[in-house]
C-alpha cells in the first residue's frame, strides 16, 4: 500500500471551508491527521462546532482541535474577541443552513497549537497542512517551536492575492484577518514550501449554476447538500459581485494540493504582507524578482478552470458522474 | 413605426407561454390576437395558459380565440408528461376565461380577408386548426404576409420518435393537409434550429435574481421543464422551441433556411414525419423555407433582453462575461 499523505487542515468553517474539506476527505491518498479550527468566517465556536459536524457527516476518523479565538495580536494581548467575521455570506451558522448534525464528540481535548506540533514532532518532514483560514494557529505554532515547524513538508495556504482583494480593494480576508500571522508564516518560507492560492487564483474557478445544477441532479446526498449549502451563497455572489455562481475559495487550494497540475501559472516569490495602514493584508509579491530578496512563496497566477472541475466532480462523484458531466456541461 | 400585423396560434405549454411572453413585450407588433388550440394541454387549459402570460407581460388587452380541441382524425396524446398537468409546469395559477367567443378559425379568415398581405401567421402548436382554416377559406390563407411554424425535424432526431417531431405526430392529419394545400410563404421551424435554444440553469439563476413578479414566473414555469429534460434525455436545462419563431420574425438573422416541399406521414412506423425534400423532386408542391441553422446566443440576447427589458444592463453584462 502506498504511504498516504499525512495532511492537517487549519480551517474556520465557512462554506466553502465545509466543500473543500468534504472535498479532501474524498481524497484517498490523504490521511488527514486532524482539523484545527481558527476564528475567522465565524467566531470560534461556530468554527469548531462547524468542523466537528464535517468530520461528522463525512464520518471520517479523525479528530478536531480547537484554535485560536481571534487575531494574533488579539489573542496575544489576552483581550477580549472583537473582531469582525464574515458576516452573514456564509449564514448564521456559518454553513448556509446546511442543517448538519452536531458532534461534539467529535472535539478533542488538546488545542490546536500543540496538536499542530506533536504531529510534526511524530512525522518529522512528512506532515502537510492545508490552511485555508487566517493563519493564526500556525503563526502561534512556529512561534512556540520554529525549529520543529521547520519540518513541516510543505503548507497550502488560501490566502491573499496579488491583483485582487475582497475585504478592501487590495486585501483577501484571511490574510487582512490575521497579517500578523501571516507575517510570521511566510518568515519559514525559505525552509518549508509554501503555496499561496489566492484571489488571482480562486477568481479564475467560478462554479457556476450549470455546475451546481448539475451535482444537485446527479451528485447523490453530497451533490444535493452543496447544492443546498451555497444557495445562500449564489445570493452573495450576483448582488455583490454580478456573478451567476460562485467561487469556492478554498477548495482550489484543496484541490490543487491533490492534483498541482490545475495550476498552469505558479511563480516562486518573495511575499511580503503589510500589516497596517490602509493596505493592511495586502500581499507585496515581487512577481518580476526585482528586488533579488529571498524567495518564500510559491504564487498561484493560473488555474486550468476545465480540470480544476473535473478533478473536482470526479474525486467526489467518481468517474461515471464525470464522463455525465462531460458530456452534458 | 409600422407595426408588424401577427396572429400567433399557441397550445401552452411552458415554451409557449415563453414565446407569449416575447412577442407580447415585442413594440414591432401588432398582435391582433392568439388563437389557441390543443397540443401539449388541451384547449381549455391551454387558453387559461395563455391568458396568464399576456397578464404576466402586462397585456391583458390582447384578444384570445379558442381553436381546435382534438386532432383531426388521431387520438389526442398531451405532452402533460413535458410541461406539467397544468401545461406549465403545475403551478396552478388562478386564471380566469376571458377568451372571445369568436372561433379561432373565423378570427383568421376574417383578419386575413380584412388585412390582405399584411398578417404574419404564426403556429406554434398542431396544425389541425390551420388545416381546417384552409379548407374552410383557402384563399383567405393565401392572403397571408407569411406563414411560420414550429415543428416538423428534416436531418435531425425527432422528440416523439426517431422522425417525428411532437407538433407534427400529435396531429399528422392536420399537417398533411396543411402542406398539402401548397400555401405560399411558409417557413418550417422545426428541431433542426430548436435543439441549441438551450435555457441554461445559469440563464434561470440570473433570471430568478432579478426578483420581480415576470422573473418569478418565468423561473417557476421552466423548473418542471428541467426536471423533465434531465430525467428524460439528461439535458441539462430546458429547450425552449417557441420563442425560436418569434424572434425569427423579428430578426430573420437568426435562421438560415433551404427551400424544400414538406409531406407528412399519418401512419405507420414513420407517423407524423416531416419529409423534407431539398431536392424539390415534386414540381407540384409548393416550396417551403425549411430553418436549417441557427445562432443561438444571439437568439438568447433578443429574448432575454426583450422579456426583461428591466434587466438589460446585467443581461448584457452577463453575456459580456460570458457567464450565460
Amino acid at each position: 500500500m502506498m504511504n498516504k499523505r499525512k495532511i492537517i487542515i487549519d480551517t474556520d468553517p465557512g462554506i466553502d471551508d465545509a466543500i473543500a474539506i468534504m472535498a479532501a476527505m474524498k481524497y484517498s491518498g490523504f490521511e488527514i491527521l486532524g482539523i484545527t479550527s481558527v476564528a475567522g468566517n465565524k467566531g470560534i465556536e461556530f468554527t469548531t462546532d462547524n468542523a466537528c459536524k464535517i468530520v461528522e457527516y463525512m464520518d471520517y476518523d479523525c479528530k478536531v482541535y480547537q484554535g485560536a479565538y481571534s487575531n494574533y495580536v488579539t489573542v496575544k494581548a489576552g483581550l477580549p474577541a472583537n473582531h469582525q467575521d464574515g458576516g452573514d455570506v456564509h449564514g448564521k451558522d456559518g454553513l448556509g443552513g446546511a442543517n448538519l448534525i452536531a458532534a461534539p464528540h467529535r472535539l478533542a481535548a488538546l488545542p490546536a497549537v500543540d496538536f499542530i506540533l506533536d504531529s510534526v514532532r511524530k512525522y518529522p518532514g512528512e506532515v502537510e497542512i492545508i490552511t485555508i483560514g487566517p493563519m493564526t494557529n500556525i503563526a502561534f505554532a512556529i512561534e512556540h517551536d520554529r525549529e520543529t515547524m521547520k519540518k513541516v513538508k510543505a503548507i497550502h495556504s488560501m490566502g491573499g492575492g496579488v491583483f485582487q482583494g475582497n475585504m478592501t480593494p487590495v486585501a483577501e480576508f484571511n490574510y487582512w484577518f490575521d497579517p500578523e500571522a501571516v507575517d510570521i508564516v511566510y518568515s519559514i518560507g525559505e525552509e518549508v514550501p509554501i503555496t499561496m492560492v489566492g484571489l488571482d487564483a480562486t477568481h479564475q474557478c467560478n462554479v457556476d449554476i450549470n455546475d451546481l445544477t448539475f451535482m444537485n441532479l446527479a451528485g447523490g446526498d453530497l451533490g444535493e447538500l452543496i447544492h443546498r449549502m451555497t444557495s445562500d451563497y449564489v445570493d452573495a455572489y450576483w448582488r455583490q459581485n454580478k456573478m451567476i455562481g460562485i467561487v469556492i475559495h478554498d477548495l482550489v487550494a484543496v484541490i490543487g494540493a491533490i492534483y498541482p497540475e490545475i495550476y498552469t501559472r505558479v511563480v516562486f516569490s518573495n511575499l511580503r504582507v503589510v500589516t497596517d495602514g490602509l493596505a493592511k493584508g495586502q500581499c507585496i509579491v515581487d512577481l518580476v524578482d526585482s528586488w533579488k530578496l529571498p524567495k518564500n512563496a510559491y504564487v498561484v497566477m493560473g488555474v486550468d478552470v476545465h480540470c480544476f472541475k473535473q478533478k473536482f466532480i470526479e474525486l467526489c462523484f467518481g468517474q461515471d458522474i464525470l464522463t455525465l458531466y462531460d458530456k452534458v456541461i | 413605426m409600422i407595426k408588424e400585423k401577427i396572429i400567433i396560434e399557441v397550445d401552452p405549454g411552458i415554451d409557449d407561454s415563453l414565446a407569449l411572453l416575447l412577442a407580447a413585450k415585442s413594440e414591432e407588433f401588432d398582435i391582433l390576437g392568439f388563437s389557441v388550440v390543443s397540443g401539449n394541454i388541451e384547449v381549455n387549459q391551454a387558453t387559461l395558459n395563455a391568458i396568464k402570460a399576456l397578464d404576466m407581460a402586462g397585456r391583458s388587452d390582447i384578444a384570445v380565440y379558442k381553436g381546435q380541441a382534438l386532432p383531426l382524425v388521431r387520438n389526442y396524446v398531451d405532452a402533460t408528461d413535458t410541461h406539467g398537468k397544468d401545461g406549465i409546469g403545475e403551478n396552478f395559477y388562478q386564471v380566469s376565461d376571458r377568451s372571445e367567443k369568436e372561433s379561432s378559425v373565423d378570427f383568421i379568415i376574417r383578419s386575413l380577408r380584412q388585412f390582405p398581405h399584411e398578417i404574419t401567421l404564426v403556429a406554434l402548436g398542431p396544425l389541425g386548426n390551420m388545416a381546417v382554416a384552409t379548407e374552410k377559406d383557402p384563399e383567405a390563407m393565401c392572403l397571408a404576409k407569411r406563414i411560420l411554424l414550429m415543428g416538423g425535424a428534416a436531418k435531425i432526431h425527432g422528440n416523439c420518435s426517431p422522425v417525428a417531431e411532437y407538433n407534427f405526430w400529435c396531429d399528422p392529419h392536420g399537417a398533411r393537409r396543411f402542406f398539402d394545400a401548397n400555401l405560399p410563404n411558409v417557413t418550417m421551424i422545426g428541431l433542426d434550429v430548436t435543439y441549441p435554444i438551450l435555457l441554461t440553469p445559469n440563464m434561470r439563476e440570473m433570471i430568478k435574481q432579478f426578483d420581480t413578479p415576470l422573473s418569478r414566473y418565468v423561473f417557476d414555469i421552466t423548473q418542471f421543464y428541467v426536471d423533465f429534460h434531465w430525467k428524460q434525455e439528461r439535458t441539462l436545462g430546458c429547450i425552449i422551441n417557441d420563442p425560436l419563431v418569434i424572434a425569427y420574425a423579428l430578426d430573420p438573422s437568426l435562421l438560415t433556411v433551404k427551400p424544400a416541399t414538406v409531406e407528412v406521414e399519418t401512419d405507420g412506423l414513420a407517423i407524423g414525419e416531416s419529409i423534407v425534400d431539398f431536392d424539390l423532386r415534386d414540381k407540384n408542391r409548393a416550396v417551403v423555407q425549411v430553418a436549417m441553422t441557427v445562432d443561438n446566443r444571439q437568439f438568447f440576447k433578443l429574448f432575454l433582453s426583450r422579456v426583461f427589458d428591466d434587466h438589460k444592463e446585467d443581461i448584457e453584462m452577463m453575456f459580456r462575461k460570458e457567464m450565460i
